[in-house]
């Protein structure tokens, strides 16, 4: 038994409202009539002192303090923070000649101060989200035309203030509760002031309180550390874009927070006096304390842990294990997301080089910041339909989280973009293409993306150059598309939420989901279906084959990309068109994207391409002779025949002539189309009972290095020409220029048509 | 009234210049008490891990017209996460990267510290190689010459203190000061005072380009 020693620890600057208010911004000034439900009963010896002093200076709020300067000296003058230390540790000074009290209440006590400091640091954080949200990025947003990432920004500190408010609050009753507890069982049997407190235990509420506050915080704390993730990975993008902005001019307009900024009031003393607080309230200082403050937690509990072990049973000690196990796994979480990040922002930068320029000349300036982070990119053979025919192109495909952009290149710049948005998407067919949509393939390594826009529907096939890379792009696209298209489930449903989206974007809605409809497509592209119409019509289908290059990457496939050629060109021989593709196409592409393209996940064909370019010293000392046999010899690995290169060189032109030729000295193929081969896929157009109607005898050339005409269409071929195998290569293309002139698909010249939001 | 604000207002040709700077290094080799010993000229022995502050600000006067702030931002365990910890030092002016001299492992780590600085930080960023416990020379197991020779090596500058009887301390923030670009901030407020505006030239449209 002991004497006993208490004291009201004032609280100072950093001391907790009774009810704290988060929303009004006079809540700083609140603390003369909180002060009397925020006492907190200290007992601590002699030697404790430095301890909390120390301790007790490093709250968030005012612990920086920068005070009067000698000029002549330069030294530091403390008197201000001396002032402080006395207001905030006169209740913890033990008289002398009392007894210390027992290790076992030093700790509880050390206990109790750190769940207020946790307390204070959290208030003190959620002013600063407040500050950071009203002052800065709710001004800044009002102020200019921003870009997206800056409304997720603010909605994203929104989130994080809304948690820890509701953390905080969850906090504020506990330690009341734990406050309450002692001073009713002071009152009641044992005031402290009394001859026989207990120097010796703990309060016998302590456990249970600390229970309490564990829980809590196992619960709460961090509660959505996705919000902490998106907070950090934008965290830069803001600062670069603020960095010419002068943001500090809306705390320098900002009266309340000016004043708030150096002073807040001093209630401890009898007369009320202003006190320096310490100018913390910079752009930079606020945006960065979240990335700070989910740290601070673990060191937090784990400084809890430590003076808690002693006294705790194992249960509970487990629990708080378990409690810091949980703060440490969410702080790994948030910083291997941001690891990748930092891989995504390289690439962001990168994309940014490659399609800055061109972005800002077609589209908003702030249109690819807007479309947020590429995800996955790589390259394909877009296959569309355009009035009577279809059109093709090799483009480089960009996927961002709520888009897919398809890019066409000549040599390395962009020339066409069309932005496909993921939501609209509301099929991918697989197989069986003609069962929905009109363009119809038995190339085997290809998929139709079906999509939506302004209550029709259109399609886009997708040719890929092998199995693997159509299984990486139907992964990541379903993945996708399944989040983005989560709640929309009737036909044209997409066509009305975004008309939704468009009528009350005028009314303040959110840019981000206005811009999440945003659509860019290819001009004369055609729908296969309209709203309110049945689907297609047995004539309106349009067959097509793939003359798909093989290269070491795919050659394990070129069985059956000989063999769907082979197949459908024997069905309707001469009447469908071949659509060819080069492997410059490809090599082109990739070339362009450079790092951009996902190398982990697609194969790249530019091996060959490298070396070629590698070998260009030696090849510029070889003869033309020399250069024929090299390529003559690389071409061998795309599976075609072995010809002289003159040869060869004609048959860029007349290849599709020679198509049937070819496939007959390769593979075995019957003259005369039979049911038997035209197989399976061919049943679903059968069944309309009507002949398919193609577009003609067309192949299409995908060669973006070269003249836009000779890239498209670039032969014909009947039936009675494919026979005909003494026509000559200019010849059979002068009469194709001719006799389909007006029929030329427009290769990559087509101006977008964006429909803007 | 704070003291920059009444310098600014007293003296037209006043200097007031803020900075972030960041402190680095091995856990328990004084960081903190580094800090505590400059902001608040105090020392324990027993200072536990740093809790709950964000930072700390100290103002220092170099002459009567110059006054630099620092906003000393107090490493706290993040160095383990070492994406997060990039975050914080990404956008200071200097930093401080502290060893213990009793403690020749320190000394790495504080290699690792000065290259992911030189790697990821602010290219004109202000480093200074901080060894601590001068107090204990008598345990020295590094050097001076050897820590000297390493930061003349990376052109960084270098510090020995003792964060328990405060020796350098000051003159080590000093020198840091010294070495910040004061007079950029300066001229750029002159320059602002003085900016008038040219009518015949034409608008820079380049200027509201998103920076991302």
């Amino acid at each position: 038994m002991n004497k006993e020693y208490t004291k009201v620890m004032a609280l100072s600057n950093t001391h907790i409202g009774e009810e704290f208010n988060f929303i009004d911004d006079q809540s700083s000034f609140s603390e003369n009539e909180s002060n009397q439900d925020t006492k907190v009963q200290s007992i601590a010896e002699k030697g404790d002192k430095s301890g909390e002093e120390e301790d007790s200076q490093y709250f968030d709020t005012s612990s920086s303090t920068s005070k009067s300067n000698n000029p002549s000296s330069g030294s530091i003058c403390k008197d201000g923070f001396k002032e402080d230390i006395t207001l905030e540790t006169a209740g913890l000074l033990t008289p002398p000649g009392l007894p210390t009290p027992s290790p076992a209440v030093q700790r509880s006590y050390k206990r109790q101060k750190q769940i207020k400091e946790l307390l204070d640091s959290e208030k003190n954080y959620l002013e600063s989200l407040e500050d950071l949200r009203d002052v800065y990025l709710e001004n800044l947003i009002k102020s200019e035309d921003v870009p997206i990432f800056i409304n997720v920004f603010k909605d994203c500190v929104d989130r994080l203030h809304s948690d820890h408010v509701g953390f905080f609050k969850g906090l504020l009753k506990l330690y009341k509760k734990w406050l309450t507890n002692i001073e009713n069982t002071n009152n009641l049997s044992s005031s402290i002031y009394s001859p026989v407190y207990d120097l010796t235990k703990p309060h016998v509420s302590d456990m249970a309180n600390l229970e309490a506050f564990i829980d809590w915080i196992n619960q709460e704390c961090v509660k959505n550390e996705k919000d902490y993730c998106l907070f950090c990975e934008l965290q830069p993008k803001v600062l670069e874009y603020v960095k010419d902005k002068n943001i500090e001019r809306f705390r320098k307009q900002n009266v309340f927070i000016s004043f708030k900024n150096y002073y807040t009031i001093d209630s401890t003393n009898s007369e009320p006096k202003m006190k320096s607080n310490g100018p913390d309230m910079g752009f930079l200082s606020l945006v960065q304390k979240p990335t700070r403050r989910v740290m601070m937690y673990e060191i937090s509990i784990k400084s809890l842990q430590s003076k808690s072990i002693k006294d705790v049973d194992p249960q509970l000690a487990e629990k708080l294990q378990g409690c810091v196990a949980l703060v440490v796994a969410k702080c790994n979480f948030i910083n291997d997301y941001l690891a990748k990040v930092e891989t995504s922002n390289r690439r962001a930068s990168q994309l940014n080089l490659l399609m800055g320029p061109f972005m800002q000349n077609h589209f908003d300036r702030y249109y690819l910041c807007n479309l947020g982070s590429l995800t996955f990119a790589g390259g394909f053979a877009a296959i569309w339909l355009q009035e009577s025919f279809i059109k093709a192109d090799y483009v480089g495909a960009f996927l961002f989280n709520h888009h897919l952009m398809l890019v066409k290149f000549h040599k390395l710049t962009p020339v066409d973009v069309y932005v496909i948005p993921l939501v609209s998407i509301f099929n991918i067919q697989m197989d069986d293409f003609g069962e929905q949509g009109v363009i119809f393939t038995t190339y085997p390594f290809c998929f139709k993306l079906q999509f939506e826009e302004c209550n029709s529907h259109y399609e886009v096939c997708v040719i890929l150059s092998s199995d693997e890379e159509k299984r990486e792009w139907l992964n990541i696209l379903n993945s996708t598309i399944a989040i983005c298209r989560k709640g929309i489930s009737y036909d044209f449903e997409y066509s009305d939420l975004k008309e939704n989206v468009n009528a009350t974007s005028s009314l303040g809605c959110e840019k981000s989901q206005a811009f999440n409809f945003n659509c860019s497509l290819p001009d004369n592209i055609k729908p296969f279906r309209n709203r309110g119409q049945d689907y297609f019509s047995m004539k309106d289908l349009v067959s097509f084959t793939v003359n798909h290059f093989i290269g070491e990457k795919n050659s394990h496939c070129s069985r059956e990309i000989h063999r769907a050629r082979a197949r459908l060109s024997s069905s309707y021989d001469t009447q469908i068109p071949v659509i060819e593709i080069k492997k410059h196409s490809r090599e082109s592409v990739e070339r362009a994207l450079g790092d951009l393209w996902s190398k982990d996940q697609l194969p790249t064909y530019m091996s060959d391409l490298t070396k070629r370019l590698s070998d260009f010293n030696l090849r510029k000392k070889l003869s033309m002779t020399s250069i024929s046999s090299f390529n003559g010899d690389r071409d061998n690995t795309n599976g075609l025949s072995r010809q002289s290169t003159t040869t060869r060189q004609k048959s860029s032109v007349v290849h599709s002539k020679s198509f049937s030729q070819f496939d007959s000295n390769h593979f075995t193929l019957n003259p005369a189309p039979s049911r038997s081969t035209r197989g399976s896929m061919l049943s679903a157009m059968n069944r309309f009972g009507d002949s398919t109607r193609s577009i003609g005898p067309y192949s299409l050339s995908l060669n973006d290095n070269k003249d836009i005409e000779n890239a498209s269409i670039i032969s014909k071929v009947s039936k009675n020409s494919t026979s005909n195998h003494s026509l000559s290569a200019s010849k059979s293309h002068f009469n194709l220029r001719r006799m389909f002139k007006s029929f030329t698909v427009r290769s990559g010249l087509s101006q977008f048509k964006e429909k803007p939001t | 009234m704070p003291s920059e604000i009444s310098s600014q207002s007293s003296t037209p040709e006043a200097r007031f210049s803020q900075f972030k700077l960041v402190l680095l290094g091995e856990s328990a080799v004084g960081k903190s008490s580094i800090v505590h010993r400059f902001v608040k000229d105090s020392f324990t022995d027993l200072r536990e891990s740093t809790i709950g502050a964000a930072f700390l600000t100290q103002t220092i006067q170099l002459d009567p017209n110059t006054t630099v702030k620092f906003e000393i931002w107090d490493t706290a365990g993040q160095e383990r996460y070492r994406s997060l910890a990039s975050m914080y030092y990404r956008n200071a002016q200097a930093a401080l990267v502290v060893f213990d001299i009793t403690q020749e492992s320190s000394l790495e780590k504080a290699k690792y510290w000065v290259k992911e600085l030189q790697k990821q930080a602010n290219s004109n960023i202000v480093i200074t190689l901080v060894g601590n416990k001068l107090d204990l020379s008598e345990e020295r197991k590094i050097s001076e010459d050897e820590a000297l020779a390493y930061a003349n090596e990376l052109n960084i500058m270098y510090c020995e203190v003792s964060a328990k009887s405060g020796q350098n301390i000051k003159d080590c923030f000093r020198d840091v000061a010294l070495k910040l670009p004061l007079d950029n901030k300066s001229n750029s407020q002159n320059q602002r005072r003085n900016k008038t505006v040219d009518l015949s030239k034409r608008p820079n449209t380049n200027e509201q380009q998103c920076a991302c």
